[in-house]
């Protein structure tokens, strides 16, 4: 286990050492420049930015949902990831388009229009199926009292 | 959200992801291609372009009465114009562009055997080949290409592509096609041809 656990360290860091190497080897100083504020500003977006707005979200939607069945959160929150995944690969679309493009057969969809369709795919699809479920735990609830 | 959950929603988001963007290389996906940045088949030709023939500089050089493909060997150096490119044997191949930007379209495409021409200026069979662009500059304008490739019956001056000459956008008057190398180094708009130092 340890002598496996320590051919896997060195791999790693062989592998970094490769990366690290070929970046620095291709790049000129400049672009390098470019490439350590691109990881910076990937750290302080995820760290400073998504992740405390996130975390707040989350706990407000939970406050809401104490009473919901437990499916339900996993839902909303399934439905965020997908519609998030596709905002993130689309806005940048949409900042090259705006920017302008020579090339013809690249970047011509109406990708903000689609996306506008697509997230609002998704909200209802969420909505549905969280409907869907409270109302069936509800009256499972309810039959449960009858019982009773 | 326990680890089934997350585990749903990130395989969730990844296959939203792939449906609606992979369509640009697989046809069954294609009606669903919303937001990839190229479509299948758009373009002259029925075939994506990277990069015009504007933004590389050559509209000019690539449409001029004067163009030849200069062939290096050692028994001289021979230059040979379009017209004459298409009286010599012609041969065909069906062969993808694979870019590395993640598109990939496959083509018929006609022209003149490489080796043919190789073998016209006595350039020896186990040697690896320059194949120069009419670019000015850029990463690409030139391509070496070891012997096994230049030597392969399938790779071709291109001169058509679908049954059309080549339009100037996928490198009119002869380009590069090859089977088995990413896009990039299907070099488009040729000038020069020889043995690589």
């Amino acid at each position: 286990m340890r002598a496996a656990r320590g051919a896997l360290v060195a791999l790693g860091v062989a592998t970094l050492g490769v990366g690290v190497f070929f970046l620095t080897t291709s790049l000129t100083p400049a672009r390098l420049v470019w490439v350590g504020v691109w990881l910076a500003a990937c750290v302080i977006l995820h760290d400073g930015v998504l992740v405390p707005l996130l975390s707040l979200l989350r706990a407000r939607i939970r406050r809401l949902g104490r009473t919901w069945p437990p499916a339900v959160l996993p839902v909303i929150e399934s439905g965020f990831a997908v519609a998030a995944t596709i905002i993130l690969f689309v806005v940048p679309e949409l900042w090259a388009q705006h920017r302008g493009n020579p090339n013809p057969t690249i970047l011509q969809g109406a990708y903000a229009d689609r996306l506008v369709v697509v997230v609002a795919v998704i909200a209802v699809v969420v909505t549905v199926t969280v409907r869907i479920l409270v109302r069936r735990s509800r009256a499972d609830g309810e039959r449960g009292q009858a019982r009773r | 959200m326990g680890r089934r959950g997350f585990l749903v929603g990130i395989g969730a988001s990844a296959a939203a992801l792939v449906a609606v963007t992979a369509g640009q290389s697989f046809d069954l996906l294609a009606p669903l291609n919303l937001f990839a940045p190229r479509v299948k088949g758009a373009g002259p030709q029925a075939l994506p372009v990277n990069r015009t023939a504007r933004q590389a500089g050559v509209t000019a050089a690539a449409q001029s009465e004067t163009w030849a493909l200069e062939l290096i060997g050692p028994s001289g150096t021979v230059s040979i114009t379009r017209p004459e490119l298409e009286r010599m044997p012609q041969a065909s191949a069906r062969l993808p562009i694979a870019c590395v930007e993640g598109w990939s379209t496959t083509a018929e495409w006609e022209g003149v055997r490489l080796r043919d021409l190789l073998d016209r200026v006595g350039v020896p069979p186990d040697r690896t080949i320059r194949l120069e662009s009419l670019q000015a500059h850029g990463p690409y304008r030139a391509t070496t290409m070891p012997p096994e490739y230049a030597r392969d019956p399938l790779t071709l001056v291109a001169l058509r592509v679908n049954g059309e000459p080549l339009d100037l956008d996928h490198g009119y008057p002869a380009r590069i096609i090859a089977p088995g190398r990413p896009g990039v180094l299907q070099t488009k708009w040729l000038a020069r041809i020889g043995p690589d130092r």
